[in-house]
């Protein structure tokens, strides 16, 4: 096949064209081969009469090569004239391929640029079988770094996020708190959205839907809903369902229609699941104690990988830490019911007549399991006089709520005997919890009122207690402030002192603790002015009932409290009958008569 | 409308106040591959000429695999581009699959257009047999392909691509863009090859409203004749010129036969109003 072709001679090739160390080419203008050098012929197994003047360029190629020379090599050859070092497959007689690394030449017969039709293309076309090969084990060793970058990056994310739903977990004894900062880690980062059931432990029924997040806001609504359908609607398959009882997470690479069908038999839930997408889901129980402390179901939409065994046992390490923080919350939770019921059994209503009126309340503490250390409490001693009191025992758990109860019931039980004021009830209170080995501390006010002509007096003893407020029947607010004496149960012997001051009708005695007038700072004097301020009506003072009072006094407060509060609101009645208060003592054996009523 | 203008690397050319031509470049080039054409038109015709975002002097930073990985984003940033220069009654001369992005942006707003050139078209390159179609390339054909692309940087360095993509403005980069023709990212390329061969407009074309040229090249083998006739039978209004020109660059290869072409075409069609419209 290497036979001589006069045609060379007469193209003017020259000498060593035929055995030059590299395939040449001639092509005209549109592509066809004008000549082909035996090296090339030698390569492709080709006859030059089936070639030259028969075959175009692009005859010679593989498809794919075909196509990148008409689409991208063709146009940069009539551009620029030239083509350099290009990787082509060539295509043999036996249709085998060859790779070749071309370059080529674009020349006019004149030498001019301009894009005629007697122009020639002249190709050499080395072939290169090792450097394909070669050039194919960079690439794999490209790919195999880029890979092992990619798993690293991975690796590194994946502790970025255990790390960040870490410190959701122990960010908050809260429950309810606990279960959103985890859904907002899982979602976006980990799935498109999340539901969260909390079980209760004691029974491991799944409880109310705790947590619902989609990481596309605008589906928010739907997700709430289908959170409220499931889990009653949902059919975990038997499998699946012996999986989570065992606390096994479930994935599902791929939710087909068929497995998302057979969960549920409701309409609505497999449309809210479009809605929402869902193409791939892990299921995770989260136990703790041996028993159910949630179910995490977290899911992915058909615009992202599914779950991969990896998102598996990462869920699952997190499931068993999140069962535990849940559980933990929850303990705290119960602990922080048990403490409020208790304080709120303790502490009773105030006396009611027809002319009283006081009003009391209290707040719990919403952060933390503060709670329990406060109480008001208002009783008449044995001949009818009022006693109100305020108070707050150091410590905030259910033994500060214990060791309340029994101070509250020595106070109220020396309170009771009439003749004593406030000094000599906490004086006497003091002494008595030390004898019964009450040892708590405790501030408190103890406040006496005892009807007068035109008003009342208010006879008061501070034991280390913020000081009482005084509302005016004409709208300004005042604090009764006194020299302060130490806290019950510091020193048994103290000598406390009681304080007197004259109450016109309607004005408002406020007792208060600490919890009301806490300030980020912890100043209580600005705390204190904050307080009497908002309790300020110019004018219309005794037109505001003390309901309303105290709404605005704890208007601040109603959510986040570090503290609990204990809140008690006396206003001062109209003066009783003149004629039975000239006496100066009223008949305290029959307080309601003393009132002229 | 700077940012378009910028983003697309438009050019424009002819009589400012003359009917629009929109000249668009197909996969492995750029608005380069109109240089021998365009002059042909000037003198009666407003000519504007654009690179697709990702080739050419094209804002390159303006490139992503994602949005770029179907033919409907070039046709959205073809109808921004009308948009930005408020073209109307626009003659859109497409090459190879810049004519199926024309097809689809007329579908979309085929109010501002008034012919559509298609310069070598097909509706589907690869075969699919269940509906005896023929577009003349296989899978394997395309993933082969793809790897040429990959072993052909065709003297783009990959340390050149940070420098251009954070400073599609400097002038001497464009300088020597615009010394080398067709030099093309090879990630974008494999991108724009990928949107292109896998593409399927079979559907699209019935719902042409605009008048339509066909213009088919002996020899194409990346558009054979087949492929062009599918294409011509299925528009609802279209003519079909075949062309003595071969291989799939009519633009470029035989300039002296194409533009004439177009020209005869308009001038059948054009409107009798056109000139009291323009006087």
């Amino acid at each position: 096949m290497s036979a001589p072709d006069k045609r060379i001679g007469q193209a003017g090739v020259a000498e060593g064209w035929d055995d030059a160390p590299c395939g040449l080419l001639r092509l005209d203008a549109d592509g066809l081969v004008l000549a082909a050098n035996t090296t090339l012929l030698d390569l492709l197994g080709y006859e030059r009469s089936a070639v030259v003047g028969r075959l175009r360029f692009v005859d010679l190629l593989t498809t794919a090569s075909r196509m990148f020379f008409e689409a991208q090599l063709a146009p940069m050859l009539l551009l620029e004239g030239r083509l350099q070092e290009v990787m082509l497959d060539l295509s043999t007689v036996a249709r085998q391929r060859v790779p070749v690394l071309v370059n080529a030449i674009r020349v006019t017969a004149t030498g001019t640029a301009e894009a005629g039709k007697a122009a020639v293309i002249r190709l050499a076309l080395m072939s290169v079988p090792d450097r394909r090969a070669y050039e194919n084990e960079l690439r794999a060793a490209r790919e195999q770094a880029e890979q092992a970058r990619a798993a690293e990056n991975r690796g590194r994310l994946r502790l970025e996020f255990l790390a960040r739903a870490n410190a959701a977990l122990v960010g908050t004894s809260e429950v309810d708190v606990l279960l959103d900062d985890l859904a907002r880690v899982l979602v976006p980062e980990m799935a498109d959205w999340c539901l969260i059931y909390a079980a209760d432990a004691e029974t491991a029924a799944s409880g109310p839907p705790l947590s619902a997040v989609h990481a596309d806001p605008r589906r928010q609504p739907q997700l709430a809903r289908l959170a409220g359908l499931l889990p009653e609607a949902l059919r975990p398959s038997p499998a699946a369902r012996v999986a989570l009882d065992r606390g096994q997470p479930v994935l599902y690479v791929r939710l087909t229609d068929g497995q998302l069908l057979q969960s549920t038999d409701s309409a609505e839930v497999r449309r809210l699941y479009d809605v929402l997408g869902a193409s791939s889901a892990i299921v995770i129980p989260s136990r703790a104690r041996g028993v159910r402390a949630a179910t995490i179901i977290v899911v992915r939409g058909a615009d992202r990988d599914p779950f991969h065994t990896d998102d598996l046992h990462d869920l699952a390490d997190l499931g068993a830490r999140a069962g535990i923080a849940i559980d933990n919350a929850q303990q705290h939770a119960r602990e922080h019911g048990n403490s409020i019921a208790l304080q709120q059994a303790l502490l009773t209503s105030p006396p009611t007549g027809p002319d009283l009126d006081i009003v009391t309340r209290y707040l719990p503490a919403t952060a933390g399991n503060a709670v329990g250390g406060d109480w008001y409490d208002a009783f008449r001693q044995s001949d009818g006089t009022l006693m109100l009191v305020i108070g707050d025992v150091v410590g905030h758990d259910i033994h500060a709520a214990a060791a309340m109860g029994q101070l509250r019931g020595v106070i109220r039980a020396v309170g009771y005997i009439a003749g004593r004021t406030p000094a000599a009830i906490l004086s006497q209170a003091d002494q008595t919890a030390r004898g019964l080995g009450v040892t708590t501390l405790a501030t408190a006010v103890v406040a006496q009122i005892e009807p007068r002509p035109g008003g009342a007096l208010l006879r008061w003893s501070n034991a280390g207690h913020p000081p009482p407020l005084i509302v005016g029947a004409e709208g300004g607010a005042r604090t009764l402030a006194s020299t302060p004496e130490p806290i019950l149960g510091f020193d048994p012997d103290l000598k406390r002192h009681d304080q007197e001051v004259a109450l016109a009708p309607d004005d408002v005695l406020v007792l208060y603790t600490d919890g009301l007038v806490e300030t980020v700072d912890d100043d209580l004097e600005v705390g204190i002015a904050r307080l009497a301020n908002q309790l300020c009506t110019p004018g219309t003072a005794s037109q505001v009932s003390l309901d309303e009072l105290s709404d605005r006094a704890l208007t601040e407060h109603r959510e986040g409290r570090r503290d609990d509060i204990a809140l008690l609101l006396y206003r001062a009645a109209i003066p009783p009958n003149p004629a039975v208060l000239t006496t100066g003592r009223p008949e305290r054996a029959h307080p309601s008569a003393s009132r002229g009523s | 409308m700077d940012d378009v203008l910028a983003r697309n690397n438009v050019h424009q050319s002819g009589q400012p106040t003359g009917q629009p031509m929109l000249f668009a470049h197909g996969y492995g080039c750029d608005q380069a591959m109109w240089r021998f054409v365009t002059p042909m038109f000037e003198p009666d015709y407003r000519v504007v000429v654009f690179d697709h975002v990702g080739f050419g002097g094209s804002d390159l930073s303006a490139w992503n695999a994602q949005r770029y990985s179907n033919l409907s984003a070039y046709a959205e940033d073809l109808l921004e581009l009308i948009g930005a220069l408020d073209l109307h009654d626009v003659i859109y001369v497409g090459h190879s699959v810049a004519a199926m992005i024309g097809v689809l942006a007329a579908n979309r707003e085929p109010a501002r257009f008034a012919h559509l050139v298609l310069v070598g078209p097909s509706a589907r390159y690869l075969d699919d047999p269940q509906h005896d179609y023929s577009g003349g390339f296989s899978r394997p054909d395309i993933d082969d392909l793809l790897h040429t692309l990959e072993g052909n940087p065709l003297g783009w360095a990959a340390s050149m691509a940070p420098v251009m993509m954070g400073n599609p403005q400097r002038p001497e980069l464009s300088a020597e863009l615009t010394a080398s023709f067709c030099r093309t990212d090879p990630a974008v390329a494999a991108t724009f090859a990928r949107a292109t061969f896998l593409s399927d407009n079979r559907a699209d074309l019935s719902r042409v409203q605009t008048p339509c040229l066909v213009l088919q090249c002996s020899d194409d083998v990346i558009a054979p004749d087949s492929v062009g006739e599918f294409v011509h039978a299925h528009l609802p209004v279209s003519e079909f010129v075949h062309l003595r020109a071969t291989g799939h660059c009519p633009n470029l290869s035989a300039p002296e036969e194409t533009a004439p072409t177009i020209k005869a075409y308009l001038h059948r069609h054009s409107r009798p109003d056109a000139d009291v419209g323009a006087g």
